[in-house]
């Protein structure tokens, strides 16, 4: 598969679907290992074919449809809320998905979204040219809402999808453009912080895609679920239910796609097992 | 008395050198987005002197009002001394980015419409904000006086007759009938906030109408803490009629509110468009 050129030399009449991963590994964090993990849930509950891109010395474990190879160049840092430490983050480059994925519809998601209900199907019958995850509900205190005290509103690129059209490949040159020229668009849309994020170039490009407008235009119409602490171990003992256990609290909730943001949890041998028995139920 | 000599227009009062440019602007925009619009500017004999040419083209007509050292007072004499049947009554400091024809359809409904609500840059309504604790120890209706509608009638008349009235007895009213009231002097968004209780809030407003209602750029209403003025917050574009706050194209009427933002720069960029 190749994308709209190939359905179009094709004539094929029904357009191929897929996810897009993301993973370069750090110094601290192993995230091709994630994606492998993550990549089990997301064959489990929506049979899709997974691109991987990744760097050149990286070694998947999983048997991804394509993995495609490219050169890091990005230079970027995170500050870690769990361990309050100062992280390498390889974030940059994310609007080559659209260039990347051999799909007309396809599904960018972050390897740190755990895939545990069919819903992002749904998602792919709306009429749309890409969407955006716009809302987060957090198992912690409320999120900021803004890029910055004086900002707008951003998005989630977390869980991003695309049909291969030129309104999409608009919206992921501009996030290109965006990352590229970092320092005057941060300063533009008075964000707080330095650091590169897609989150927020995702909502700039949006807005200015939008003719400088808030629309929910290219929104999914729903939100995710986002647990921001530290995370001891998931259960899945309790039917159509998982259990989230954090160092002084559990979090019961339905099973269905969550957003953990605690790397070493999904790095450790806890989260294998709770794939693990996630693919047993 | 009265003296129409059009159907419908957009009136301002403008008292002072620096309102009268204020709504030397708001003509221009008015006009580069509803080149048919007509437009009034109420100004007292002095400010009238200081009229140039290049305005009394664009000011289709100038009414005076009597002196006054509180400008504020002279807002019910805008009912009498309109040219228009039908009016828009804007306050100076507040520019249209695009045409509202379709508000004077809606309008008509009522003899007296006075906007319910502002919006933020977001475009979202902002019912209450910090600004509006004292409508509420008073429980009075949140009404907003940058923009408001009247028609030439009897019960209009009543209306701004009844305003007038809460204008003469305000000191009384002030510190008789009011909590915590610390305006020393009479300001139109109590005064009419006072005339639409007594004259029924029903009969001078129209909640449901959502777009007769504009941006107001007081920080607050913003959701942004502290004081400092929005010039000094967010970045902002103008490239007549649009006007672009914090990346946000503005489609509804942008009451700006800091006085200093109408610069001889944009009046000239306005000229120009």
């Amino acid at each position: 598969m190749t994308g709209i050129n190939n359905t179009m030399n094709s004539g094929a009449s029904v357009e191929s679907k897929g996810v897009v991963f993301f993973a370069h590994n750090t110094v601290d964090v192993d995230y091709v290992r994630i994606a492998d993990l993550s990549a089990r849930l997301v064959e489990q509950h929506l049979d899709l074919p997974i691109t991987l891109v990744t760097d050149t010395e990286s070694q998947p474990e999983h048997d991804y449809d394509h993995v495609v190879r490219v050169e890091y160049t990005g230079n970027n840092f995170r500050n870690d809320h769990i361990s309050k430490e100062t992280k390498q983050w390889k974030n940059h480059g994310r609007y080559t998905a659209y260039e990347h994925s051999p799909y007309d519809n396809t599904l960018l998601i972050d390897t740190d979204y755990l895939v545990l209900d069919d819903g992002l199907l749904k998602l792919m019958e709306l009429d749309y040219d890409y969407r955006v995850m716009e809302n987060s509900n957090s198992s912690a205190e409320t999120m900021p809402a803004r890029m910055g005290q004086v900002s707008l509103p951003y998005l989630w690129a977390t869980v991003v999808m695309f049909r291969k059209c030129p309104r999409s490949k608009m919206f992921f040159d501009f996030i290109g453009r965006i990352q590229r020229n970092w320092a005057y668009y941060r300063n533009l849309f008075m964000v707080d912080g330095t650091s590169y994020r897609n989150d927020y170039a995702f909502a700039m490009s949006n807005t200015i895609i939008n003719g400088y407008s808030l629309t929910t235009k290219n929104i999914i119409p729903w939100k995710m679920f986002t647990v921001v602490q530290e995370v001891v171990r998931m259960d899945t003992n309790l039917k159509n239910k998982i259990i989230v256990r954090l160092k002084d609290l559990a979090i019961t909730i339905p099973k269905h796609n969550v957003h953990i943001m605690d790397k070493n949890f999904l790095t450790s041998e806890a989260f294998e097992e709770f794939v693990e028995e996630i693919l047993d139920v | 008395m009265f003296d129409h000599k059009e159907q419908q227009g957009f009136m301002t009062l403008a008292i002072g050198a620096d309102y009268l440019e204020m709504a030397y602007l708001q003509a221009l925009s008015i006009k580069l987005v509803m080149p048919d619009a007509r437009y009034c500017v109420a100004v007292d004999a002095s400010t009238q002197d200081l009229i140039t040419d290049k305005q009394s083209q664009v000011f289709d007509y100038v009414r005076t009002v009597p002196d006054t050292d509180w400008p504020m007072d002279r807002e019910p004499d805008l009912f009498a001394s309109s040219p228009f049947k039908e009016t828009i009554k804007v306050e100076a400091d507040l520019l249209f980015t695009r045409n509202v024809d379709h508000w004077w359809s809606s309008l008509r409904l009522k003899p007296v419409v006075l906007a319910t609500h502002c919006r933020n840059l977001q475009d979202q309504v902002v019912v209450d904000t910090g600004y509006r604790k004292f409508w509420v120890d008073n429980d009075l209706p949140n009404i907003y006086n940058g923009m408001m509608y009247f028609r030439f009638t009897r019960e209009a008349t009543e209306f701004f007759q009844l305003a007038r009235t809460l204008y003469k007895h305000y000191n009384h009213i002030r510190d008789n009938v009011l909590i915590n009231c610390r305006e020393e002097r009479p300001s139109t968004d109590v005064v009419y906030a006072l005339a639409a209780k007594m004259y029924g809030v029903e009969n001078c407003t129209i909640p449901s109408l959502d777009y007769f209602n504009f941006v107001h750029m007081k920080p607050h209403i913003q959701g942004w803490a502290g004081s400092s003025k929005w010039t000094d917050t967010v970045m902002c574009e103008t490239d007549p009629p649009v006007i672009r706050i914090n990346n946000i194209n503005q489609l509804n009427p942008v009451h700006y509110h800091v006085k200093e933002w109408c610069t001889q720069e944009l009046i000239e960029q306005y000229e120009r468009a």
